[in-house]
């Protein structure tokens, strides 16, 4: 800073002014933009706090331009670190950060986490034998107890109820094996599991085959099927005595969740394929030492690395939104996202191999007098096709893994049935689900990182 | 026909003025010496004669044409006839040997064949009695990268030999060998421009191997022909002008 035109003392009271006065070309700019920030956060957020920080800041690069003014060391770190502790105060905020949410919150989790332990992974095949009891919904005359016999002998408290009655159903004569199911069904025929406290009623038989169990009649009449008044309709109770008969199976969810992950590979296999496909012509057309030849060629480049960066920073997620609109919901429309978000990945990834190419073969062979397309044929191709194929599975695992992803919003594979299962509480179906997953992704890591160990 | 350099210039886009104004005629079956200090512009001179290297300003013409002046379907036709061979050898290392001899035909055969790897069987041939004569017959299916640098030269020759070249360039292309395996390399260069008649332009390091091979001598110092002679006309003055007043002379 030339000494003789220095700025009045008087200008660090605007301390912009006295930085663009001292010729700090790159302070003022700061200063002013933080300045911009801060002002405009006071003015959403409206905290007072906001308005000091304001304060300070300007009093703190005041002070460090008037020690400049004096000759003095800069001292601009107290005016950082104000402006700093706003923009986070502020970030925090708006955050909602809440540091303790997930320990006060931990019952949400919790079912998944035992879950996990339990997933819904084998099934016995059995039979059941049903005992039916009819109930009048709801009481007309006075209740009487209600028998049915088969080889066994239930009976419950009363032959009618109300919704939200408690009923007892008493048994004698069972065997201890089987397991007991309690179901109602309404008069057109609709069938629902008794639940107590939210989970299913199993009723426990004793060494003497007998049981007893009470339950609450459930709200069960379907709409616009209400008996007209003073008149009662007639819903069942089931006892269901369901025996075990063989070896375990695949559980339902288990096999689906096998299904869909199949899928989920295969979509991410034809994404990264076709996108390979398409990628690695198209990176020859964005790699500098190849199109440098021409203005035309330049372009082209120029044009090339412009369409691969705008298109990589789209998230998968999002062209997955946008092709469950254009080709409809399922699988197509997930590799769809995918295959073009991985064709710029690929594209930028593929270009920089193929400039990082050894440029001796390329010089050679255009001087046997090879044309364009043969030079890229012999000289660059063999370069490059290693790490093309290296970068390919690598891309394929993630895809793998942005695929379950993709499902959430309508592209297939497991995805789709993992978010209705979460939506469901079904919390072992996602216990199921989730282990799939992690185990399918670990194992392409693992052959992913394998194969790309042979190669390069 | 002659080759005519005419008031060749090269500056590169950073400024740095690699030739200037340098002209020279070789005539049909020359052994030319390139020499000159690393920098002195030996290779941008050998690449702006087959444009490799575009030169900013004035004119090779070789057999009557106008490099400088060609298309792009022209030039290719014209460095087809020009063979290259390099200090770095520039195979294709990851191809077998095979391959690598093949590449020099390219010029040649059908391109859109060629694309798809097909070769007709009389290159194939070509190429083997290209590899025989450089004494590599049995490495043919070999991966490049597996042979040793004298071996690798070879290829290189091999590769050129394949051009049926009326012309080559070679620019320093025993540097990066044992001084042994630079004599065996030389003698298929110089059997080339003997047996063949192949003019030959090669840039040079050692003056022994410049007293040994060459018919003439060019030598450049900053970009500028500073010497044109036979190689017993460069005593001791001369040598001090093309490789600076400190340089000391070794032998040859
Ligand atoms: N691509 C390039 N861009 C800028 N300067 C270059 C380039 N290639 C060579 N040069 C410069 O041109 C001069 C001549 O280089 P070169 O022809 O390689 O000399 P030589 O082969 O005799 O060692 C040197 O000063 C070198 O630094
Ligand atoms: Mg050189």
């Amino acid at each position: 800073m030339a000494a003789e035109r220095r700025p009045p003392r008087g200008s660090t009271i605007v301390p912009g002014l006295a930085y663009s006065a001292l010729g700090l070309r790159t302070l003022t700019v700061i200063w002013l933009t933080v300045s911009l920030t801060l002002v405009g956060l006071a003015l959403w957020r409206g905290h007072l706090w906001l308005w000091v920080a304001v304060g300070l800041w300007w009093i703190g690069t005041g002070y460090d331009a008037w020690r400049r003014l004096e000759g003095r060391r800069p001292r601009l770190w107290p005016a950082v670190l104000i402006a700093l502790a706003a923009i986070y105060g502020v970030g925090w905020e708006v955050t909602e950060i809440h540091p303790l949410a997930p320990f006060e919150r931990f019952d949400k989790m919790r079912p998944y986490l035992i879950a996990l332990t339990q997933p819904d992974l084998l099934t016995y095949p059995t039979e059941r034998q049903v005992l039916r009891i009819p109930v009048e919904v709801p009481c007309i005359h006075a209740p009487s107890p209600k028998e049915v016999r088969g080889e066994a002998r239930v009976w419950l408290s009363a032959d009618c109820a109300q919704p939200g009655d408690l009923l007892t159903l008493h048994g004698e004569g069972f065997p201890t094996g089987p397991s007991l199911e309690l179901w109602w069904v309404n008069p057109i025929g609709e069938r629902q599991r008794i639940l107590q406290e939210g989970r299913p009623l199993s009723p426990q038989v004793d060494t003497m085959g007998r049981f007893q169990t009470t339950f609450i009649a459930p709200r069960a009449v379907p709409l616009g099927f209400e008996p007209p008044p003073g008149q009662s309709q007639t819903h069942f109770l089931e006892l269901h005595i369901v025996r075990v008969i063989g070896g375990p199976r695949p559980s339902e969810a288990l096999l689906e969740v096998a299904e869909k992950m199949g899928e989920t590979v295969a979509i991410a296999l034809l994404a990264t394929t076709f996108a390979v496909l398409i990628a690695a012509p198209l990176s020859f057309l964005a790699a500098r030492n190849l199109m440098g030849g021409s203005p035309l060629t330049r372009l082209i480049y120029y044009a090339m690395r412009g369409f691969l960066n705008i298109v990589r920073s789209v998230e998968p997620l999002i062209f997955g939104i946008v092709f469950v609109v254009w080709v409809g919901l399922g699988s197509f429309a997930g590799m769809l996202a995918l295959m073009v978000h991985s064709i710029a990945a690929l594209g930028k990834l593929f270009s920089e191999v193929v400039e990082h190419i050894d440029p001796g073969p390329v010089e050679a062979l255009t001087a046997t007098g090879a044309n364009r397309l043969q030079v890229i044929r012999y000289a660059v191709v063999p370069q490059v096709v290693p790490e093309f194929v290296s970068f390919a599975v690598y891309r394929w695992d993630i895809n793998v893994r942005m695929s379950t992803i993709i499902g959430f919003v309508g592209g297939g594979g497991i995805g789709f049935r993992l978010s209705e299962w979460i939506r469901l509480s079904a919390y072992r179906q996602v216990a199921t689900a989730v282990i799939g997953i992690a185990l399918v992704v670990m194992a392409l890591d693992y052959v992913s990182a394998q194969v790309r160990r042979r190669i390069v | 026909m002659p080759l005519i350099v005419d008031r060749l210039t090269k500056i590169y886009p950073d400024g740095t003025r690699a030739l200037h104004e340098v002209s020279f005629t070789v005539e049909d079956g020359e052994f030319v010496a390139i020499i000159g200090l690393s920098g002195a512009g030996k290779s941008t001179l050998l690449r702006c004669i087959n444009r490799l290297i575009e030169p900013t300003s004035g004119r090779v013409i070789w057999n009557g044409i106008d490099i400088t002046a060609a298309s792009p379907r022209e030039l290719r036709k014209i460095r087809r006839q020009i063979g290259m061979i390099f200090q770095q050898f520039n195979l294709v290392k990851r191809a077998t040997v095979l391959t690598n001899v093949l590449t020099g035909r390219l010029g040649y055969v059908n391109p859109w064949l060629s694309l798809l790897g097909y070769f007709p069987p009389s290159e194939v041939q070509r190429a083997m009695r290209a590899l025989e004569r450089v004494g590599l017959a049995d490495l043919a299916d070999k991966r490049a990268d597996e042979l040793s640098g004298g071996q690798q030269q070879r290829v290189g020759i091999a590769r050129a030999l394949m051009q049926e070249p009326r012309l080559l360039l070679a620019d320093e292309p025993v540097a990066s060998l044992d001084p042994v395996l630079a004599h065996s390399i030389l003698r298929y260069i110089e059997e080339l421009n003997r047996k063949d008649g192949v003019t030959v332009l090669c840039s040079l390091h050692f003056l022994d191997l410049v007293h040994r091979y060459a018919t003439r001598v060019i030598g450049l110092k900053d970009g500028i022909k500073v010497f044109d002679g036979r190689p017993d006309e460069i005593d001791d003055r001369r040598f001090k002008e093309i490789y600076g007043q400190e340089a000391e002379r070794i032998g040859g």
